[in-house]
């Protein structure tokens, strides 16, 4: 599984270049111009980083429009907060740790009845080879629905880990837990997750 | 209250920080959260974003102690041991909001003295440094 | 059938009627290898086909072609343009009652310059008939240990002569600086960039 999450993130870096005429800045430079005030620093951050709390965000809430807002009030606390943030290579972690903790946030005070409207998220398909195209498409929708029955910390601790590539000790300051417990959680998703994929085989 | 024995922290040379730095660490802390907190002018000490990172302390400090871990948002304390003469240096940052009553400076000043008097009187050590940020200025409207 | 008998031992914790964790089938799966139990028990091989199903559905997922929406990031600058200029911290000099310097030295003191330009621009706003727009605060290079403040206005119509009421502004943000930071004003440049009519704003 792990083989497979350097592809997502090469293809979230490429497709959140800077804009038109900007050379590519590592976090740290940006971090820095950004905290003096650089906002075109910051847009370069956005750029990069948007894609993939939205995507954690969407998957967590199954709303596009609780994953929007999540997102925007990620990045606009990120701007007001970063004189505090101390090390700056480290803003990607912190991007995770606050969208992560929006959307616990979000879905305890949702309704469970409100829990699901899995049918404004599960459309988005991809325009190449129809046939791989509409396979990867079924497979996403099954497991997207079977996330949303796990408790949400543990559909947390499987995105973070198995989709964005996170680290166990990230992902246990995230969620308030030990790397071991992290472990001992992505292993129950996992299972509870096969269990739930297996009727679609 | 047990006066910790600031000279002993780190005593084992090559351990790295261990749960008694922490958890010394987080005493340290507690005092001087106290300090600031009373200083007249200060509206709230403000959690700084890596403040939430030592919240991880929790478990070292509940098992050393048998207290739920204190509220030490908005102080970062740091506690070196010199591996060769065993000096130990408390450095203090505080992060805070001042109400607007009194001129920051005069506040910040203030809570350094507070903060260097309480750490002193708890552990004999008198802090090396209190740097004082003030975040915010609580004007009206 | 064997999917119901998997799900039962799943939820109870990981082993599988054969005595092999799925914990385990997984990491195999993940490396691929197997062994010779692993070739011809059953268990096993309908666990590997759930976790196949859920590996498979994770790499769609990982490549997930949700997309945020193509203002967001417009959203997001706006709002961040919102926040103002931001920039580090300014130094201040820590004073006791009497404005003198704390002696001795107990460390660095400094403020954030959003806050500063909140409260220069409170105290510009308490002038009737004036309205504070942009704040720019940067330490005076001219007048050591003041604060240079450079803020545009916008005037009330008919509020009086705009060389008077400029002036009670630079004298009140001159006390605010005075008794709210704690610091001198240095120089207090203040341009009027609009008018507004006697209506409202």
């Amino acid at each position: 599984m792990s083989g497979a999450v350097p592809a997502g993130l090469d293809q979230a870096a490429t497709t959140g270049g800077p804009g038109p005429g900007a050379p590519v800045l590592d976090d740290a430079t940006l971090v820095a111009r950004a905290r003096d005030g650089d906002i075109r620093a910051f847009e370069q951050l956005v750029r990069r980083y948007q894609r993939r709390i939205y995507q954690l965000a969407l998957r967590m809430t199954a709303s596009r429009a609780d994953a929007e807002d999540i997102t925007q009030e990620v990045f606009v606390t990120a701007w007001r907060r970063l004189p505090e943030l101390r090390e700056d290579a480290a803003v990607v972690g912190w991007l995770y740790r606050t969208a992560t903790n929006r959307c616990l946030n979000l879905l305890r005070s949702r309704k469970p009845v409100a829990e699901m409207d899995e049918a404004t998220v599960a459309a988005d398909r991809p325009a190449d080879d129809p046939q791989r195209g509409a396979e990867n498409t079924a497979r996403r929708e099954a497991l997207v629905e079977a996330l949303g029955q796990l408790p949400p910390a543990q559909r947390a601790v499987w995105l973070l880990r198995e989709v964005h590539g996170r680290s166990y000790d990230e992902i246990a300051e995230l969620v308030d837990t030990t790397p071991d417990a992290v472990r001992g959680r992505l292993a129950r998703a996992r299972v509870q997750l096969a269990e739930r994929m297996t009727p679609w085989q | 209250m047990t006066t910790p024995d600031l000279d002993h922290i780190g005593g084992h040379p090559g351990d790295g920080p261990g749960d008694d730095r922490l958890v010394t660490q987080i005493r340290v802390a507690e005092v001087a959260a106290a300090a600031a907190r009373s200083t007249p002018g200060v509206a709230h000490l403000q959690q700084g974003l890596w403040g939430l990172v030592q919240q991880l302390g929790a478990e070292a400090w509940t098992r050393v102690t048998g207290r739920p871990r204190p509220d030490t948002a908005g102080t970062e304390v740091a506690v070196r041991v010199d591996p060769v003469t065993g000096a130990v240096t408390v450095t203090v940052d505080v992060m805070l909001v001042v109400d607007g009553r009194r001129p920051a400076a005069v506040v910040a000043g203030d809570v350094q003295r507070r903060i260097g008097g309480a750490v002193y009187a708890a552990f004999g050590v008198a802090p090396g440094r209190v740097s004082v940020h003030i975040t915010d200025v609580a004007v009206p409207g | 059938m064997a999917v119901n008998e998997l799900g039962d031992h799943l939820r109870q914790g990981h082993p599988l009627p054969c005595g092999r964790l799925v914990e385990d089938v997984f990491d195999d799966l993940d490396r691929g290898r197997i062994d010779d139990h692993g070739r011809t028990c059953v268990h096993c091989a309908t666990a590997r086909r759930s976790l196949t199903t859920l590996m498979e559905a994770t790499r769609a997922l990982v490549d997930d072609p949700a997309e945020p929406p193509p203002n967001l990031l417009d959203r997001i600058m706006q709002a961040v343009r919102a926040e103002g200029r931001r920039g580090e911290a300014l130094p201040l000099v820590p004073i006791d009652d009497t404005g003198a310097a704390v002696v001795p030295d107990l460390g660095p003191v400094d403020i954030s310059r959003q806050a500063v330009a909140a409260v220069v621009r409170y105290a510009a706003d308490t002038v009737d008939g004036v309205r504070a727009r942009s704040c720019r605060v940067t330490v005076d290079d001219a007048d050591v240990g003041a604060l240079r403040i450079e803020m545009t206005l916008s005037l009330r119509y008919g509020a009086g002569p705009a060389n008077e009421l400029v002036e009670t502004v630079r004298a009140r943000i001159g006390s605010a600086l005075h008794g709210q930071v704690g610091v001198r004003a240095g120089a207090v440049d203040l341009e009027i960039v609009d008018v507004w009519p006697e209506e409202g704003p």
